[in-house]
């Protein structure tokens, strides 16, 4: 990582040298796997889901990592070697603390509702 | 950073060398990873929003829901919210060409595509706002329940973000017609288009986590 | 009060002439001696005809190390105030017994410890701790300035017109009295209708901004701007812990930012986050602001860890012993300490397997930091230790530290914890670490690179009796704490019914009366070495015998650091090039390319100050009417496109000729 080889100072384009630029083929390939990745997103729920909630919310949730991951190597083109590596660092880190306090957070949210008196305002749906 | 020539100091270079004697100007070389930084924290900033959403976006407290708003509706329409990630996909797209066109040096297309980013941007805004406005209007506002707190606040975030991307652009193309594309200009373009990219992403989270997780039966 | 009240004054918005406390004689006199101090400063830069050299060399400043200096001595001002405060606590509880109700009525006494708490964490410890990474980060990497410097100028101005806001609501309106985390739905509007908590708030707020903008600046000079050879495991073990600290930083003050914002929107706009009704849920608060508020510890003591190497190497005189465990004990309690935010709310009620989980967690955070003691443990052995002071913090740091974290262990017992929580006890074991780790750390760090900074060493004598003080005196004060938390005393007590409690009170107030002559002889330290300074003068710029590259240069560095980038190919890269018979160059300097000086930093800071204290005081023509100028300021400095300067290289050799004729005087 700390290896400060810089070929592209050869070019005029140093400064942003290590963001990766792609090619337009890579973007319209990213373009078109968004687009049918948010249409199955919406068919899905338009269908009425497939099986039960959980499984529907599982296929979701997948579909949205999915597309995140799509923009990021086709459109911002994150790779392992840009910016000599960090930018896969920071982004990994930061991921892990978002997996860590998302699943964290509704871990503890189940348990307390479950151990804890309901709080007014809770009630799950209207008037019932 | 850069080292090109090294001279070692000493008799017949026994001694390493300690220090570099040529080096050049580094202006900006830390922008990009900088700006990836700050987007990272903005995107925690969604994530503590998100896992608002995720505690307390059940609690309707007998008001709207988003399957019933309480007048025999939905309180989301998925049509509209469809037509958003359309143009929302769709300007992120716009916004790396013109990115691309900028790697090229095509200042003049790269505004082009800058300036339909933006125009599909202000659309997104409008259409946020006109469901903002329904819901305002029967009822549905920040302060009826703590569901619909968390929505508008985590809807409101994103848009407030969107807002700042057009005046972004707005600043950036005064720049690009002052100055031209030079290293400066170039490296706005690149974090603007970062930026940008990033909207689109905290949309796919806000359309499939919040509209779609919210309807499905 | 809410925004929707009728009668706001369109100018003052709901700020009368009742709140200005001025029937409270304690306020009146404190507002008497800062009033007289400020006058004595202005007459004083005025007839010194100073304001110029102030504007363009210090708050202008782009200089990392400049920026550095002014984040201590931001912090030592405000350790003043959080110490004042401390005092008033411990004379209090000392008193309040028997029926009597001390001398301060829980309104006061409540905004206190609430100040208390607010002022060490964020306006002392993290302002010291910026400001050493500020400072010492650049020169041990071989870097000219950061990579960033005017967000480093920006996120200076951010954390001091925050302590300015907090200082703003003793003379004006009031502080919050809800406790340094601000839970609700104590700090809801219901319970809090004041300003207080919006002061609290705010401060946070601004301040949460600063400290983040400065991290990213930070983490950016350690990625990109090391010197060549510098690869990540020949760092110092001090940027190392910067690195940590700053990337923790970035990752988890969103989560603060998030929390207050909303518990704002909840005051402001009337919203249900974490209201008792309509659905809002206040653990949701607690739950959101721990993911910040433990990592925060670790932002905290991190860097006092990277000190402790730093001085424990230099002063044994050998290489740090398990340098690359210790860069892996840093990097695991970094990622660990994401995992245990929940153990502050053990007592909330989630369950069994909830608790247990984030007990093992906690509990094994002691398994890194126990390799780090043993680590300095066995730097020392067979070392040849100089007792200079900075070993001495060392030395004390080990002892009273070993304690916290044993107490700290035993807290991480869910079972245990349910005993302890909310008790004294919590509270001397956070001291126990606050103080005898990060305290003591940078006591240390500004023994240890003052000379850098200024080019002469502090004076021995005072600083050791301010170890020995400060040591003596946190034994005494927190021991008796301990013992009345382990009784079951509740933390934040005004006034107590149970007079066989007493005496624990009446031993804490003597310790703080002892810490606070530890203060004292710090200050006195500090005037007597600025009295002294030709005496204890350094010329070689390396008056420990140091390791790292900052002591390459010389004291005070030059505005440019290094003349050449230095090339590393050692762990403890100076002591290699004095070893190898590195010799420094006479000539061939050339220009060096540096940043420039910028005032939209503090345009900026005293905006967002007006800014947020117009909507506290709901003056809203004030409030948009700063805004709309940062905005003009902001966008504005975006069009400057010519930031920086070339040092001509005659300059340069100008500055590196006076240190060759200083060095030869020397022999």
């Amino acid at each position: 990582m700390s290896d400060h080889t810089h070929a592209g100072h050869a070019h005029g384009h140093a400064v942003t040298e290590g963001f990766g630029y792609g090619s337009v083929q890579s973007y319209l390939v990213g373009l078109g796997l968004a687009a049918v990745l948010s249409a199955l997103a919406f068919g899905l729920v338009a269908m009425g889901g497939v099986g039960s909630i959980q499984t529907t919310a599982v296929v979701l949730v997948a579909i949205a990592i999915a597309r995140v991951i799509v923009h990021m190597v086709c459109f911002l083109r994150v790779s392992s070697c840009s910016e000599e590596g960090w930018m896969m660092v920071t982004t990994v880190f930061t991921v892990m603390v978002v997996v860590i306090a998302m699943i964290g957070s509704i871990w503890i949210m189940l348990h307390g509702e479950i151990n804890m008196m309901p709080m007014p305002g809770t009630e799950s749906f209207r008037g019932q | 950073m850069t080292t090109t020539t090294i001279m070692s100091h000493g008799k017949g270079g026994e001694p390493p060398a300690f220090h570099v004697t040529e080096e050049h100007d580094h202006d900006g070389a830390s922008t990009v990873i900088g700006f990836w930084m700050f987007l990272m924290s903005d995107m925690l900033l969604f994530c503590g929003l998100f896992a608002i959403y995720a505690w307390l976006g059940g609690h309707y407290a007998n008001g709207p829901a988003p399957l019933d708003d309480g007048h025999g509706g939905q309180l989301f329409h998925l049509p509209v919210v469809a037509a958003n990630t359309v143009i929302m996909l769709l300007s992120a797209f716009f916004c790396t060409m013109g990115m691309a066109e900028t790697r090229k040096g095509n200042a003049g297309l790269a505004l082009k595509w800058f300036g339909a980013t933006a125009l599909l941007g202000a659309c997104f805004l409008f259409n946020q706002f006109s469901e903002l406005k329904h819901m305002e209007a029967i009822g549905a506002t920040y302060q009826t329940s703590a569901f619909l707190s968390c929505l508008i606040t985590l809807v409101c975030a994103h848009s407030l973000h969107v807002i700042a991307g057009l005046v972004w652009v707005g600043v950036l193309t005064v720049q690009v017609l002052q100055h031209g594309l030079n290293a400066a200009n170039e490296r706005r373009v690149v974090c603007f288009s970062m930026f940008w990219n990033f909207l689109d992403i905290t949309w796919v989270c806000v359309f499939i986590f919040v509209y779609l997780m919210g309807v499905i039966r | 009060m809410s925004p929707d009240t009728p009668h706001l004054d369109p100018i003052f918005g709901r700020l009368t002439l009742g709140d200005i406390p001025y029937h409270e004689p304690i306020l009146l006199i404190t507002f008497a001696v800062v009033a007289l101090v400020g006058l004595a400063a202005v007459g004083a830069l005025t007839y010194f005809r100073l304001w110029g050299y102030l504007w363009r060399e210090w708050i202008t400043t782009v200089d990392h190390k400049r920026i550095g200096i002014m984040y201590v001595v931001l912090a030592i001002i405000m350790l003043v105030r959080g110490l004042a405060d401390a005092i008033m606590m411990r004379l209090q509880q000392a008193m309040a017994f028997n029926g009597s109700e001390g001398y301060l009525p829980p309104h006061h006494y409540d905004q206190i410890f609430t100040a208390h708490g607010v002022i060490m964490i964020f306006f002392v410890a993290t302002p010291l701790i910026v400001g050493m990474m500020n400072f010492v980060v650049p020169l041990q990497i071989g870097a000219r300035d950061v990579s960033f410097p005017y967000l480093n100028n920006l996120g200076f101005w951010l954390t001091a017109v925050a302590a300015i806001l907090v200082n703003i609501s003793l003379f004006v309106g009031e502080f919050s009295q809800a406790g340094w985390v601000g839970e609700p739905p104590l700090t809801g509007l219901a319970a809090s209708p004041g300003v207080g908590v919006d002061y609290y708030l705010w401060a946070l707020q601004i301040s949460g901004i600063g400290t983040t903008i400065g991290a990213i600046n930070l983490v950016a000079t350690i990625f990109k701007m090391r010197a060549p050879g510098m690869n990540l495991m020949k760092m110092p073990v001090f940027t190392w812990t910067s690195l940590c600290v700053n990337a923790l930083i970035v990752i988890s003050f969103p989560f603060l930012t998030i929390s207050i914002t909303l518990l704002t929107l909840d005051r402001l706009f009337g919203m249900h986050f974490f209201t008792t009704e309509l659905g809002g849920n206040p653990m949701a608060y607690v739950n959101l602001v721990w993911i910040w508020g433990h990592p925060e510890v670790y932002i905290l003591i991190l860097p006092a860890f990277g000190v402790y190497s730093e001085v424990a190497a230099t002063f044994c005189g050998k290489r740090l012993f398990g340098y690359t465990s210790m860069v892996y004990a840093t990097v695991s309690i970094t990622v660990l300490g994401f995992l245990v935010w929940l153990h502050h709310f053990f007592t909330m009620g989630s369950g069994a397997n909830i608790n247990a989980f984030f007990g093992l967690m906690t509990a094994l955070i002691a398994i890194p930091t126990g390799v780090k003691v043993y680590n300095w443990l066995f730097t020392m052995y067979r070392g040849r230790v100089r007792f200079d002071v900075p070993m001495l913090w060392t030395i004390s740091f080990m002892l009273t530290f070993l304690l916290g974290g044993l107490t700290g262990v035993l807290c991480s017992i869910p079972a245990a914890d349910f005993q302890i929580h909310n008790s004294l006890f919590v509270v001397a074991h956070f001291h126990n670490v606050a103080i005898g780790a990060i305290v003591f750390a940078m006591l240390a760090a500004i023994d240890y690179w003052f000379p850098k900074a200024f080019g002469f060493k502090l004076e021995p004598f005072w600083g050791k009796l301010s170890v020995a003080f400060w040591t003596v005196g946190f034994f005494i004060a927190f021991l008796p704490i301990y013992i009345a938390g382990f009784m079951g005393v509740t933390r934040r007590t005004q006034s107590f019914d149970d007079p066989s409690l007493q005496i624990y009170f009446v031993i804490a107030a003597i310790g703080g009366f002892v810490i606070l002559l530890g203060v004292v002889f710090f200050l006195i330290q500090l005037f007597v070495s600025i009295v002294n300074r030709e005496k204890l003068r350094d010329t070689t710029g390396d008056p420990w015998g140091g390791r790292t590259l900052e002591w390459a240069t010389s004291s005070p560095p030059p505005a440019y650091n290094f003349a050449f980038t230095p090339l590393v190919h050692d762990i403890d890269a100076w002591t290699d090039m004095k070893e190898r018979g590195y010799r420094r160059p006479l000539d061939g300097f050339k220009a060096i390319h540096m940043p420039s000086n910028t005032s939209t930093g503090i345009f900026l800071s005293v905006l967002l100050l007006a800014f947020s204290f117009a909507v506290i005081w709901f003056m809203w023509w004030l409030a948009a009417l700063s805004f709309a100028l940062m905005l003009v300021i902001g966008i504005g400095h975006t069009f400057n496109y010519n930031r920086s300067f070339h040092i001509p290289a005659d300059v340069v050799a100008r500055t590196e000729g006076e240190r060759t004729r200083l060095l030869a005087q020397q022999g």
